[in-house]
């Protein structure tokens, strides 16, 4: 992290640097929850309905996780923000109630036992999301990432930044 | 160095691989398909366990060796893409075996996740690859790091989809 090169090739976007590998997680988890989610509600839903919809709900914020971070536009951030959140209180508290009742839950979600069946990675996902969107909330040139002026530009398309080159891709120094 | 290590691994698991066929051929052609299932069973789980017990062993060090490689600052090198693409050819190697097997009768009970599998399996590598190259910093190693750690973790998922695919 210290090291000059490291320095040296700062992601300028959430999908590069660690988001890279962020994002890979994310949609190993979107496609397996997903795909799961879909085959459990079209063979036996009513086997375990509640655990069956959960799964789904996972699925969608992991989608929308994936999806915001690989986009990485000031809107899409905040939308990456509020389902990186939605998803850690999603865990903790799916968790919590599959330990506390776990006749509701015949069949495992991804988020029962707090993700103990995916080796608890649905737990620390979304902590590493909220870190990596934080430190790059941080970061000089961004500032308009915390100027929460309007919650309208949450379901608006991204608007382009006048203070950032139209196309970021195009502007970007090549670090080779 | 590593590169050729899996490289090893790999052509070590095609030359166990030959028996397998061998003798697939003769228990099928000989036999109807109403001879002892048991007898039948037990040979192939012994011999199937041979592909995905190197996918676990070569998706742990290819993952070793990326994550070295992001430790080291390194960036994505053809090391790395020679290793992912023994990884691939592994993984065609196991759906290979696995359609074979299918297409021989058995069904698990769980026929629509192992289908797509079969199909997600192989592109992990594959998609892993492009993504990790497009990354010109040490978290590119880290992108396959991931995808030897997800093929590793598949080769047990695959045994509890059907426990006749061994481990």
């Amino acid at each position: 992290m210290a090291s000059p090169e490291a320095a040296a090739s700062r992601p300028d976007s959430t999908r590069t640097g660690p988001g890279r590998v962020l994002i890979a997680v994310y949609a190993i988890f979107a496609l397996s929850a997903s795909a799961r989610a879909g085959v459990q509600i079209a063979t036996k839903f009513s086997h375990a309905p509640v655990a069956y919809l959960l799964s789904a709900f996972a699925a969608v914020i992991y989608i929308l996780a994936t999806v915001t971070l690989a986009v990485g536009s000031p809107a899409a951030r905040r939308i990456a923000v509020l389902s990186c959140s939605v998803e850690f209180v999603g865990v903790l508290a799916v968790g919590t109630w599959s330990v506390a009742d776990p006749a509701t839950f015949p069949d495992a979600t991804v988020w029962s036992g707090y993700g103990s069946g995916y080796g608890f990675v649905p737990l620390v996902l979304p902590v590493l999301g909220l870190l990596w969107l934080r430190r790059w909330y941080r970061r000089p040139g961004t500032r308009h990432g915390l100027r929460s002026s309007s919650s309208a530009q949450l379901s608006a398309e991204p608007k382009p930044d006048l203070a950032q080159p139209v196309d970021p891709e195009r502007g970007r120094v090549d670090r080779d | 160095m590593v590169a050729g290590m899996l490289m090893a691994i790999g052509f070590l698991s095609f030359t166990q691989e030959d028996p397998t066929r061998a003798e697939k051929e003769s228990l099928r052609t000989p036999r109807p398909p109403q001879e002892p299932v048991t007898t039948k069973r037990s040979t192939m789980s012994h011999v199937n366990g041979v592909v995905p017990t190197t996918i676990i062993v070569a998706g742990l060090a290819l993952a070793g060796y990326a994550l070295l490689m992001t430790a080291l600052n390194r960036r994505m090198g053809a090391g790395l893409l020679a290793a992912l693409g023994v990884l691939e050819i592994l993984l065609l190697v196991l759906v290979g075996i696995i359609v074979a097997r299918l297409a021989e009768g058995p069904r698990p009970a769980g026929l629509a996740t192992l289908i797509g599998y079969l199909i997600a399996m192989p592109l992990v590598p594959v998609i892993a690859g492009f993504w990790g190259a497009l990354e010109r910093s040490r978290w590119g190693p880290a992108v396959i790091a991931v995808a030897g750690l997800v093929a590793a973790v598949l080769m047990i998922r695959l045994h509890e989809i059907w426990p006749a695919i061994g481990v």
